[in-house]
């Protein structure tokens, strides 16, 4: 005797859509019992994260200036200090890539370089936002092409030059 | 101390302790650090396995059928993004060269110049390098902390590291970073490894660019053995002797690429003469790391500094 099984799919696939977030995980995948993420107004966060893509990993370092005013400029060095990649973002959002490198094209700097800045330190991460938070300064984001392995190392509070987020001083 | 606060790549040595201070033009220097990152790896590689028959009915044709396979350590041409993010394999290692000739030289300076008159530039520094080879060719291993400092002009204050750096014959090279966080790399002549400590644990990398980094260790190798003529073609090595400090050796690449000024010392004890305190130094650093890089999880503590337990590594 042949069944239709298609309304029994339909239910268990609802009722999948349905399912609450795992227990003890906050919203962006952070555990309920960190801190809400919070920086500085102004502030030079320093980073250390693993990239990983294809199969290889790649250590990087960031450093990121945070305005009071919302901007972002985030500088990423690899790992005897090179530039790889330099983006400013505006507090409207505008994304401005000052300096790209062979490793960091353009349009990956504008698409996944802010892309993941704005998701950890936006401020605001969207729902598409593929981070976890693994404790209080360390994130992961994973997205199709590659893994980001990231950690806050060191914070320091405190105004950062005006040029940093002027997008027309490189 | 004028040398450190140029604005150029600087190396200074302070009773033992490194001060490297890089460039004014960083994103030339080290522009070309990484192999090419290929999102598309020899996707489209469809002459693997060509058939100019087809296998039902064995009548001959001429397409060819797109099959995916391993991804290669080189980036080789792809049909598929092609120019978007391919590159050819031209490994340019200049950039890492800086911290191991800036290191290197500053030791060769050390060991070298004890004395105490002004400044003086050497027109001819042939019979110093020399000389150099021949009194590095007495030491077995170097140990020393440094402080790295980078100035971007972006940044008011300069970005900047900490860490201990062992060197010993022939080629054994361990690059630790302690601060702002923790990192070893390790190298010979065969292999390169680079250790990541996250959330109190050792991870192994599985590194993107070992061959470069292989390449400056053994540039590095090669400074510590003070074959400083296998160096010239890379970069051009000038002497100043005679200063309070000991003495100030220059190397600057010739691509202009690189810059590295190293040197001076004013305490050559600090470097070499207490020898036993970095051992120590080290030993407590290893110990309280519990890390033995050559085990899988990094987990055996070290017995003995500079050891193949210190240095000691899977290839990379």
């Amino acid at each position: 005797m042949r069944r239709n099984l298609f309304p029994l799919l339909c239910c268990l696939l609802a009722a999948g859509c349905a399912t609450s977030p795992a227990p003890g995980r906050g919203p962006l995948g952070a555990p309920a019992s960190l801190p809400a993420i919070s920086f500085p107004a102004d502030a030079l966060v320093t980073q250390r994260a693993v990239l990983t893509a294809l199969g290889r990993q790649y250590p990087l370092n960031g450093y990121l200036a945070l305005s009071a005013a919302g901007g972002r400029r985030l500088i990423v060095t690899g790992t005897v200090g090179a530039v790889l990649a330099d983006v400013l973002v505006k507090p409207d959002g505008t994304v401005f890539v000052m300096r790209s490198s062979k490793q960091f094209r353009p349009k990956w700097i504008q698409r996944y370089i802010a892309g993941d800045l704005m998701c950890i330190f936006g401020g605001t991460p969207d729902a598409a936002c593929p981070m976890q938070r693994l404790s209080e300064n360390h994130f992961m984001i994973k997205r199709r092409w590659y893994k980001l392995d990231l950690q806050i190392v060191e914070t320091k509070p405190g105004p950062q030059p005006a040029e940093m987020f002027d997008e027309t001083h490189k | 101390m004028k040398t450190i606060a140029r604005k150029r790549s600087a190396l200074a040595i302070l009773a033992g302790r490194i001060s490297l201070t890089p460039i004014a033009s960083p994103a030339r220097t080290f522009s070309w650090v990484w192999q090419p990152l290929s999102l598309t790896p020899c996707f489209s590689w469809v002459w693997q396995r060509r058939q100019t028959r087809n296998r039902f009915n064995g009548l001959p044709h001429t397409v060819e059928t797109v099959e995916t396979v391993p991804a290669r350590l080189d980036p080789c041409s792809t049909q598929l993004k092609q120019g978007v993010n391919e590159r050819g394999s031209d490994l340019r290692p200049w950039v890492f060269e800086v911290f191991g000739l800036a290191a290197l030289l500053a030791a060769l300076t050390t060991a070298a110049l004890a004395a105490d008159p002004p400044l003086q530039q050497v027109t001819d520094p042939r019979a110093i390098l020399q000389d150099l080879q021949h009194k590095m060719s007495s030491l077995g291993s170097v140990c020393l902390d440094f402080t790295q400092e980078r100035n971007l002009k972006l940044f008011t204050e300069p970005l900047r590291s900490e860490g201990v750096m062992l060197i010993e014959r022939p080629d054994q090279i361990r690059w630790e970073t302690t601060a702002p966080y923790q990192s070893i790399l390790l190298g010979n002549h065969k292999s390169v490894a680079q250790f990541e400590r996250t959330d109190g644990e050792w991870k192994k990398l599985k590194l993107g660019f070992p061959q470069m980094l292989r390449r400056v260790m053994e540039q590095m190798a090669k400074m510590h053995q003070g074959q400083l003529d296998a160096l010239t073609s890379d970069y051009t090595i000038s002497v100043t002797t005679g200063s309070v400090a000991g003495g100030d050796a220059r190397a600057q690449g010739r691509n202009d690429s690189l810059d590295a000024i190293v040197a001076r010392n004013k305490n050559a004890a600090g470097l070499y003469g207490d020898a036993r305190s970095c051992d120590e130094r080290t030993q407590r650093r290893v110990d309280a790391h519990h890390l033995s890089p050559g085990t899988a999880r990094g987990e055996v503590p070290a017995r003995h500094v500079r050891s193949s337990q210190t240095f000691g590594h899977r290839r990379g």
